[in-house]
């Protein structure tokens, strides 16, 4: 049997609004029924149980926006990216929007970094909310194995703050990469009771340099 | 909708996507450019609710009007209860996310008996007054429909308007005059009255009843000359016309039935005794492979499903069927899409076309025997024979399955414990058959035994006969499990006192509104669901509000009693369903309507099998 022939289409969309509250799991189901809605020529792998090849780059988190976030979906045919994204865009529910689709430039492991806006509901100052995050951050990181102690401070690459009303908006940009990737609740877990909630916003990713991944 | 109040509620909350709708597919209207909201209120789960095809159904017809907007509700889980009492949140629709006290209507849609706590529990969510009769013009018109508002009388209290039948029209007939009403703001009563009027329609406190010193009814009558003594349902006559939704909301999160669901035809030819669906949802009326087949097409594309799940009773029993998968397996396959095909009869045509059709990647079938003998099975007028069962077996074990699952029930009238025994033969026999057979090396066999209690229904032939105890059913389904003596059979068995509240609901009377409101006092809801059911909380209830629930459950009505739903004229004739009683205590099978005519009331309203040549 000839090998077929399959097209990587990269995929940048958002995940807005009550969509965050929708689980990782969820989405990968809305969105392969939105591609299968898009009318898109998709390529299934060829076993006994046939399903697309759709792969995410970093979902977010339940309760985390992504204003930029990518995934690949193998197609049969060279299609036009543009009439693509289009097409799926128009598939997919309000909160989950399209923004462009192309050819990948790079891999998805050469994801290094993300960077989020972090809506931070606390009486703490920007200055404070810096300076408490400037040495050791020691937490409780849990993995599916265990549960132990970390600082995470060398995952930070860097952070600003600013005042706002009624709290701190927080930039972090923090590693991303396959094997170390940090969520962003461990920054509101260490500053404590002191935050009484945070709205996350992931804004980018990026690769080693520090651009864009796309 | 805005989820912005509740924004702290659903991070502490189990599966928030259930409480923010946004799904695709859903259906946005400019509420201050309709004159009338309605929340369809599905009182369970939002999972169990998004699965519901008749909920779908209703809603497109009403929001086929371009002055109504109908909106979603379901019963919050308890977690999101009680954040939601705490932060004083009260019930809101999916869509807009205003409160439901402030829709003009909300409509409940009543699927089995143990629901009727999370309707009462919904209103007092809502900031409903829970009592038709605290309620005004100024609040919400509570209605409700569905297969168990065919003996509406226990939530009599509760709702104002009760619709018997099938919805599509007649909805919309009553929401037009609730329009009109509205509009010429006329008082709750006055529409009431007028409401009772349009067929199908059924207004509980225009009714008066009274009891006999033995707590039996001993007259129900309409207050007022105007307001007719029965209430005939509604249903439709062509089904091709029908009204068919092809585009719904997708949800986010997984539901029960996560899948196309496409209605084949309504009603069945067979005369199950025990079964309601089978009596109340005649005549039979199908729908045609070629609109089935475009429907389908339609669905799949607005909807990207992979699975078409085809819905009615007996499926087997749709005279299409061969032609309809034909077409279907035309492009299915092609889309990878899977075909379900759910309530086969185990005599049915088990072709080529069959297997194809039925998911690859399922081992097992299920079928329903329903009783251990044939003595029984005739009682209850199952009309399969036992060869019939084994050639079907066999027929399953021939294309490879390994798991067979079996439904029975306990409880059944003149059942005795040799019938109980039989249950446990007829399963050992199968499991016997599989290794007598040629089969694949080191592949066993399971045959998973599921025996449920029987619930006497109205409008069944076995409405007038009382259920057995809890304590006997639960002796029956112990000399069950000693009669089974292999690994290789599998056995479930229903909570019998879960059955015997469901008994209590389905063939009681107005006076158990009380219960009801006292069990939501004390906190009871989700009846049917595991983790929620308390029996010994349902024992105290009823002993303050002093009702004997065994009057409603164990108890035989006798045939010239009044029964608390002869108000409702739901087609087929109470001579009719006497006469099958009566053949049911004969051990005396009736032959289906294909077969022969048996004269249940219908044949003159509307059922066409009648005309086809099957009158005698």
């Amino acid at each position: 049997m000839q090998p077929i022939v399959k097209y990587t289409l990269r995929v940048c969309w958002q995940k807005k609004g009550n969509a965050k509250y929708i689980s990782h799991l969820d989405t990968q189901r809305t969105v392969t029924r939105a591609l299968v809605r898009s009318g898109l020529p998709l390529y299934y792998s060829q076993g006994y149980n046939p399903h697309l090849k759709l792969v995410f780059a970093l979902p977010v988190s339940m309760y985390q926006e992504a204003l930029y976030d990518l995934f690949d979906i193998d197609l049969l045919e060279r299609v036009d990216p543009a009439a693509a994204a289009e097409a799926i865009n128009s598939a997919l529910p309000e909160d989950m929007t399209v923004i462009s689709a192309a050819y990948p430039v790079k891999k998805f492991k050469e994801l290094v970094f993300a960077s989020y806006d972090m809506r931070l509901d606390t009486a703490l100052s920007a200055a404070e909310v810096t300076e408490m995050l400037a040495g050791e951050v020691r937490v409780e990181k849990k993995s599916k194995k265990k549960c132990q102690v970390v600082d995470i401070s060398p995952m930070i690459k860097s952070l600003t703050a600013e005042d706002t009303e009624g709290g701190v908006i927080l930039r972090p940009v923090l590693s991303a990469a396959p094997d170390a990737y940090l969520n962003p609740k461990y920054l509101v877990d260490f500053l404590g009771d002191k935050v009484k909630g945070c709205d996350t916003v992931r804004t980018m990713l990026f690769d080693g340099d520090m651009e864009p991944l796309k | 909708m805005n989820t912005d109040r509740i924004k702290h509620i659903l991070a502490r909350v189990e599966k928030p996507g259930r409480y923010t709708g946004g799904e695709y597919g859903e259906l946005i209207k400019d509420k201050n450019a309709v004159d009338l909201r309605v929340a369809f209120c599905f009182p369970d789960t939002y999972e169990i609710g998004m699965s519901n095809l008749g909920m779908k159904i209703l809603r497109d017809c009403l929001n086929a009007k371009d002055w109504l907007w109908c909106e979603r509700c379901f019963a919050p889980w308890d977690d999101m209860e009680r954040e939601m009492r705490r932060e004083g949140v009260p019930l809101y629709a999916l869509e807009s996310g205003d409160d439901i006290k402030d829709f003009d209507i909300a409509a409940f849609t009543l699927q089995y008996e143990l629901c009727y706590t999370n309707v009462v529990n919904m209103l007092s969510l809502a900031g409903i007054p829970l009592f038709a009769a605290e309620r005004d013009e100024s609040h919400p018109l509570i209605i409700a429909g569905g297969a168990c508002a065919y003996n509406p009388e226990p939530m009599a209290d509760f709702v104002d308007v009760f619709s018997i039948g099938e919805g599509e029209y007649a909805l919309v007939e009553l929401c037009k005059l609730y329009r009109e009403y509205k509009k010429a703001g006329r008082p709750r009563a006055e529409f009431l009255r007028a409401a009772a009027k349009i067929k199908g329609m059924y207004v509980p406190s225009l009714y008066e009843v009274s009891y006999g010193e033995d707590g039996r009814i001993s007259d129900f009558r309409s207050k007022y000359e105007d307001v007719p003594e029965r209430i005939e349902k509604t249903f439709l006559t062509d089904m091709d016309s029908a009204p068919f939704p092809t585009c719904y909301e997708i949800p986010y999160i997984d539901t029960v039935h996560d899948r196309m669901v496409l209605e084949v035809f309504r009603g069945c030819i067979r005369g199950c005794r025990f079964c309601q669906a089978g009596i109340i949802c005649r005549p039979v009326r199908e729908k045609s492979p070629e609109v089935l087949d475009r429907q389908a097409r339609e669905m799949y594309k607005r909807t990207g499903y992979n699975e078409i799940s085809m819905c009615s009773l007996s499926i087997s029993d749709y005279s299409g069927l061969e032609g309809l998968l034909e077409r279907l397996l035309g492009w299915t396959e092609k889309e990878r899409i899977n075909l379900s095909l759910p309530s086969m009869r185990i005599d049915s045509f088990y072709g080529e076309l069959m297997e194809k059709a039925m998911n690859v990647r399922q081992s097992g079938l299920t079928f329903a025997p329903e009783a251990g003998t044939q003595r029984l099975r005739d009682v209850i007028n199952k009309n399969i024979s036992e060869d019939e069962i084994m050639a079907g077996c066999a027929a399953a074990f021939d294309r490879g399955r390994t798991a067979l699952k079996l439904y029975f029930m306990n409880g059944l009238p003149t059942e005795t414990d040799d019938d109980i025994r039989g249950i446990a033969t007829l399963a050992q026999k199968i499991v016997d058959l599989y290794y007598s057979k040629k089969r694949q090396k080191g592949k066993g066999v399971t045959v998973t035994v599921s025996v449920s209690c029987l619930v006497p229904k109205p409008f069944t032939p076995f409405q007038w006969m009382g259920q057995d105890t809890v304590d006997e059913l639960k002796r029956k389904q112990l000399l069950l499990k000693e009669c089974i003596t292999t690994r290789k059979i599998v056995y479930n068995y229903h909570d019998s006192e879960v059955s015997f509240l469901e008994a209590v609901f389905a063939r009681g009377d107005r006076r158990l509104s009380a219960a009801i409101a006292e069990a939501v006092r004390r906190g009871q809801r989700f009846d049917s669901w595991d983790e929620f059911f308390s029996y010994s909380t349902w024992t105290q209830v009823f002993e303050a509000v002093g009702i004997d629930p065994a009057f409603y459950a164990n108890r035989s009505f006798d045939y010239d009693e009044r029964l608390p739903w002869d108000h409702i004229d739901c087609g087929v004739t109470k001579e009719f369903l006497r006469r099958e009683a009566e053949l049911a205590v004969a051990e005396t099978t009736t032959p289906d309507c294909r077969s022969r005519c048996s004269a249940c009331g219908l044949q003159d309203k509307g059922c066409t099998l009648w005309k086809k040549g099957g009158a005698n």
